[in-house]
């Protein structure tokens, strides 16, 4: 459908991505990712022909995109972009109705057919009673959609879309993200997405080009290549991880205050509390933890030092001894309520323990401003 | 369905709108008619009786070269009818239609270029078009070697001078706008050309005769009394080049309303509506200024006051509208420039008889006021681009 040929993409006098080979299908949807700066939108506007290649060729179903004429590739490929547009008092229904315009005659009537069209691309999008909605008093979610339902009205086989989520809060995100592998699938559509969020990205792409230093530097399906390296290295992070399960970012701790934690939990039971702890700065030792716990895997992205078990073995008494050790050094014991087991009874016995060594001991159960206020009283 | 009806409804709305101001523009001209001299022998019924004279003469004159028989049978003028048509037609009519073409012309110019510029302070002006006609006038009005230079036409050497400054700026216009990628560099470009040719109008001005810094200001702020029933035609020509034109661009023009990256995307040309828009704007306001003088506000305030009254940016209807607003506010100064001017003359003790004031600084009077309290009712009317 759509593919890049050894492209090189770029301002007058300057390249900023170069060797881009990317191809999408019918029913795909293509998204691009890459820091600011990258050269995302600058890819973006060269195969919407707003920029000439400056090597290399886009192919539009085996045709030079650069070479078809604007109404023809109109009919092929229409465009969502980052820019607010202030069109001034039109409807929805007009909106939508200038989607039409590569297809109808001099003065833009628009026939039965055209009609038929306009109200289907606005119920495909669920924008309906937008129709009759005057544009300046929309939502920019609302904007948004009437804007695709426009796009869509352009009957075209690519779509591509620059950042069309940076305005809309996270419901509507959502409902975008759904909308967009709908129509993919219902409209037979190739789509072409850039994105902030590599969250959404990791759920609705089917490929993925991951675009940093004048390069794409990874290519493919969005699950195979979103490892943690990669992404690290994408964004330049060092005070933050990307964890593939969690599919998103964890903060490292800065550890600027000088007490040390000793936290027990399991089950998910305390991921809210390492984010809390390791948000305000403190050092935290997590234990014990099984390596399939979803909180080894919060603690781990953190980069925490975790007292850590083999899946489903029974706590050793080598890590019990090491994780009491560890407690007789800390300051603050916290335990959550975790759900206690066959392998992970030791866990309880930790928090006895720690009880009887008489450690200045904190159940958490939910509250993190009890937590807090519980925390400064010891600092106190 | 709702919402097929609503629209349904809105056409309605939208056509009543253009019947009423078709039908205040009927009246204005009589009345324009009516009140354009000092002759108070023709009355009210005298103006309605000239106009439906002189149509059925036109339709008789058209019936007759085609078929060659009369279409009515024409009664025969009293001496003191024909005194009073004469005055009528060569005296009272020529304002009246300039009046009409600027109001036409120059609205329609302002709101294809507000449109093309996505900028409300876009007018025929700003193009720099006016400023190179308005310097090469400023030439001919101060220079005597100049004037003397374009006489040689025959024609009066204001207005051929006029052409020539308008082509050159023309030009100018055409190559910078065939460069510049942001369709506001032409504007800025523009603007700032036209205070170059402001700064060496004013150097002239500065040590021009009294006479000629009268003539030079009128140009400036433009009056209807150098129109008459000889240079009618090549304005009336004008008008409907612009109306053809801008037919062809309704289309183009909605699709700008989103922005040039927008329409591109709509399968637009847009270097080739940008240049089409500029060169149909600039060849019309090329020949009427030097005819006018400038007229700037008209180009600014029919758009803006067509808006909010249609309630639509489509421009199959705004446009029309905007015309017919132009035509409007038009009469309405020349009316009022006619009969009610402000008796400054008492009020300073001026010696000399007043002149009757020219249209354009009424128009700038009161299309300004106008305009202000529509800022001042709703500023949400300024989005509506």
């Amino acid at each position: 459908m759509l593919k890049t040929e050894n492209l090189s993409v770029g301002y007058s006098n300057y390249v900023v991505v170069e060797g881009i080979n990317l191809e999408i299908r019918e029913r795909e949807i293509l998204c691009i990712i890459g820091p600011n700066g990258a050269g995302k939108s600058t890819l973006l506007k060269t195969i919407g022909t707003y920029l000439k290649p400056k090597k290399g060729v886009v192919y539009l179903n085996s045709q030079n995109i650069h070479k078809l004429s604007p109404k023809e590739l109109a009919k092929e490929m229409s465009v969502v972009l980052t820019e607010r547009v202030n069109p001034g008092n039109m409807t929805g229904y007009d909106i939508v109705a200038i989607g039409r315009h590569p297809y109808t005659d001099l003065f833009g009537r628009l026939g039965e057919r055209d009609k038929w069209i306009i109200e289907h691309a606005a119920e495909s999008v669920n924008a309906t009673h937008l129709l009759s909605k005057n544009f300046f008093e929309m939502s920019d979610g609302e904007r948004q959609k009437i804007m695709i339902a426009r796009a869509l009205a352009q009957e075209p086989k690519v779509l591509i879309l620059d950042e069309p989520t940076s305005f809309l809060d996270a419901k509507h995100k959502i409902e975008l993200t759904i909308l967009l592998r709908k129509l993919s699938t219902e409209n037979n559509l190739a789509i072409v997405v850039t994105l902030h969020d590599i969250e959404l990205a990791l759920r609705i792409a089917d490929k993925m080009a991951l675009i940093k230093d004048n390069r794409i530097v990874a290519y493919g399906h969005p699950e195979d290549i979103m490892k943690r390296e990669i992404v690290n290295n994408l964004y330049d992070l060092d005070s933050a991880n990307y964890s593939e399960v969690l599919g998103y970012f964890e903060l490292k701790s800065p550890k600027t205050v000088k007490f040390n934690i000793f936290l027990i939990c399991g089950a998910g039971t305390g991921s809210n509390v390492m984010r809390f702890l390791v948000k305000n700065g403190y050092n935290v030792v997590v234990g014990i933890l099984h390596k399939n716990d979803i909180d080894y895997t919060v603690g781990k992205t953190m980069e925490l030092k975790i007292i850590e078990e083999e899946p489903y073995n029974p706590i050793s008494q080598k890590n019990y001894e090491l994780a009491l050790n560890k407690i007789k050094s800390c300051d603050i014991v916290i335990y959550t309520d975790f759900p206690i087991g066959e392998i992970n009874k030791l866990n309880k016995k930790l928090v006895e323990e720690s009880i009887n060594l008489n450690k200045y001991a904190i159940k958490y159960e939910g509250s993190v401003e009890e937590l807090k206020e519980k925390l400064n009283e010891f600092i106190k | 369905m709702n919402n097929i009806s609503k629209n349904r409804y809105h056409g309605y709305y939208r056509y009543l709108v253009i019947i009423t101001l078709f039908i205040s523009i009927i009246i204005l001209t009589v009345l324009g008619m009516y009140y354009g001299g000092n002759a108070r022998s023709i009355t009210l019924e005298d103006t309605t009786n000239f106009i439906v004279y002189q149509g059925k003469v036109t339709l008789n004159d058209i019936y007759h070269r085609i078929t060659g028989e009369d279409l009515f049978n024409m009664p025969s003028l009293s001496e003191g009818e024909k005194f009073k048509y004469i005055l009528l037609k060569k005296v009272r009519f020529p304002p009246i239609l300039g009046a009409i073409i600027v109001g036409i012309t120059l609205s329609a110019c302002g709101l294809m270029l507000q449109t093309l510029f996505r900028n409300l302070l876009a007018s025929p002006y700003t193009t720099g078009i006016s400023s190179g006609v308005l310097f090469a006038v400023t030439l001919v009005i101060f220079i005597s070697s100049i004037a003397e230079l374009f006489s040689i036409f025959n024609i009066d050497e204001k207005i051929v001078a006029g052409w020539c400054g308008g082509i050159l700026s023309l030009i100018l216009l055409i190559i910078i706008a065939l460069r510049v990628k942001e369709v506001n560099g032409v504007l800025i470009v523009a603007l700032l050309s036209s205070y170059l040719f402001r700064g060496i109008s004013s150097y002239l001005v500065a040590n021009g005769q009294d006479l000629s810094i009268q003539e030079y200001f009128m140009f400036v702020v433009g009056s209807l009394t150098r129109v008459n029933l000889n240079n009618l035609p090549s304005l009336i020509l004008v008008t409907i080049i612009l109306m053809l034109g801008s037919v062809f661009l309704i289309k183009p023009l909605n699709a700008l309303l989103f922005g040039e990256s927008y329409a591109k995307s709509f399968g637009l040309n847009v270097k080739k509506v940008r240049v089409l828009i500029l060169l149909l704007t600039s060849f019309v306001v090329g020949v009427i200024v030097p005819y006018l003088g400038l007229m700037a506000f008209v180009g600014i305030a029919a758009p803006y006051m067509a808006r909010p009254i249609i309630k639509t940016s489509d421009h199959r209807w705004l446009l029309p509208t905007t015309m017919l607003l132009g035509v409007i506010l038009m009469l309405m100064a020349h009316i009022v420039s006619l009969k009610y001017w402000v008796p400054i003359y008492y009020l300073y003790g001026i010696n000399h008889p007043a002149q009757v004031l020219p249209v354009g600084s009424i128009l700038d009077i009161v299309g300004g006021l106008l305009v202000i309290y529509l800022v001042y009712r709703g500023e949400k009317n300024i989005k509506m681009i």
